[in-house]
Parts: C-alpha cells; structure tokens; sequence
C-alpha cells in the first residue's frame, strides 16, 4: 500500500510543474533618447494587476554617437516598486571600448545585454545621464510579462 | 499490482514529453506592399517558445517600420496578444553593402503553455522591403 501512495505522490510531483508551467505570455519592446545633460528618461514602464505571474526584463541595448566623446548612460531598474519584492538596480553603459559601425555615422554599439531580471508587478527602466557627459544616446529593451490564466 | 504498473506507466508518459526535448525553428518572411501582414511564424500545432526576432530595412527605408505582433494561445479563451513596432530611424547600419539598417536579434526568450503566432504588419508604417528572421522552439 505504500508503494503505491508514493507512486501517487510521485505522480503528482510531475504534474505540478506542468501545471506551474500554464501560462500565457506578452511581449514588450521600448525605446527611448536620451540628450539633455543630467536628466532622467524613461525607457520602460510596465505594470501588471491582472493575476500576473512570473515576468522578465530580458535585454538592453544602447547605441552612442560617434562624438561620443566619453558620454555614459546610467540604466535604473526599478522591479516590484512599493512591495516586499522591490528592486532597485542600476549598471552603467560606457561605450568606450564598443565596436564602431565601420560606415554611416561610425556610431558606438552595446548589441543587445542579455539582462533577464524577473518581475511580477511592475518594472520601471530609466535612463540617467547626471555627471556622465552629454551625448544623443538610443535605448531600447525587450520584456515579457505572463499571466496564469483563470 | 496491477494498479502499481498502471501509476507507473502514467508517470513515465508525463515524463517522455520533457525528456523529448524541443524542437528548433528559424523562420524568416518579408513584408513588401503596402498595408499588408504576413506570416513570420504561422500558427503552431504544439506549445512553443519565442527566442529572438531580427529585421533588416533597406538602406532608402525612408521611416518605413514594421509592427510585429505575437498570439500565445491561438484562438483559446486566455489568447494573449501583443504587439511592437520596430522604427529602424536610430539603428546601426551594416559596414558595406547597401548599408541596411540593423535591429540586431532583440531577445525575449519566452515560452509558454500553448501555441505561438507571429506577424509582421506595415498598416500606416510606410513601405519598404522588410526582412525579418524569427529564432523559436517547439
């Protein structure tokens, strides 16, 4: 009899994740310039409240212009912002050292940061630029959010 | 004993879709005439994941860009779509050629529990000859 309700238990062990698995999912991408000398903008501003489950900032990218001259971009990441689960992150892209396009405007290229930071609320990415050089600098990143349906 | 064999041959069919491993895709469409959509990954049979998405614009793209909208759960109650438009103006441009704008393979890496459809649309975009690849699994 015990063999048997541990091969039940068993049973249900591999059934629950693919239930865990059951959701849908929706993608996002964002962009954002950035040009004004110590200023904030934001790339992405995503919020969930309709029974969301797991969700990800998945990648960023940022291109630089080739006059560059040591401009760097601060990326603020805000997850899960007012609850027990908040996450305040930050990287900062300095483009020195990035291949250069070899024709048109020679502009510097992060290609895309593979990121992967996990949400379940909200995400909020802005871009600073304060004491970092003043520069035009394009953002863009790409996110998913999955909702267990009812 | 029979009830034993029986459990055992249940866990052992949930388990073979997972050892089974999935299969990779690459698909690639190009969208041309004006207010159209096409097909970049047509409707799947099975579960799917969506890896990645490329687009390459023309060199005289003249702010022509292409929405992309991703269907999970194909015709199914819970369906969920969402959609992005690809703007190539800020974009690299590949070192010869004809210099087309890159959007270089944007991730997302998403799967999910039911079926995957993928279309590129150009309604109110401008016209231009878009090619787009699309990196998935099923």
């Amino acid at each position: 009899m015990k063999t048997k309700q541990t091969l039940i238990a068993a049973l249900a062990g591999l059934t629950i994740p693919i239930a865990a698995t059951a959701n849908v999912a929706r993608v996002g991408y964002a962009y954002a310039q950035i040009y004004q000398a110590n200023s904030t903008v934001t790339l992405a501003n995503v919020s969930r409240n309709d029974g969301v489950n797991e969700s990800q900032l998945v990648g960023l990218k940022c291109i630089f212009p080739s006059n560059d001259s040591g401009a760097k971009v601060k990326v603020l990441i805000t997850t899960d912002a007012g609850t027990t689960n908040e996450k305040d992150l930050s990287i900062t892209v300095d483009p020195t050292y990035f291949q250069q396009e070899s024709t048109g405007a020679g502009q510097f290229l992060s290609d895309w940061v593979p990121l992967h930071v996990l949400f379940f609320h909200t995400l909020l990415v802005n871009l600073n630029n304060t004491n970092l050089g003043t520069a035009t600098i394009n953002c863009w990143a790409s996110y998913w959010t999955s909702v267990i349906p009812e | 004993m029979r009830i034993k064999h029986f459990i055992l041959a249940g866990a052992l069919c949930l388990l073979v879709p997972s050892l089974a491993g999935a299969a990779v895709e690459y698909s690639y469409a190009q969208i041309s005439t004006a207010n159209s959509t096409v097909d970049l990954i047509p409707t799947t049979s099975v579960a799917a994941t969506l890896n990645a998405v490329k687009c390459i614009f023309p060199s005289n793209d003249g702010g022509a860009a292409v929405k992309i909208t991703v269907y999970f759960g194909v015709g199914q109650p819970f369906q969920q779509v969402s959609s992005f438009t690809v703007d190539p103006t800020y974009f690299e441009r590949e070192s010869n050629g004809a210099g087309q704008y890159l959007s270089g393979w944007i991730p997302f890496g998403i799967g999910d529990s039911d079926t995957l459809h993928v279309t590129l649309n150009n309604t109110g975009l401008g016209t231009a000859t878009i090619n787009c690849w699309a990196s998935w699994l099923q």
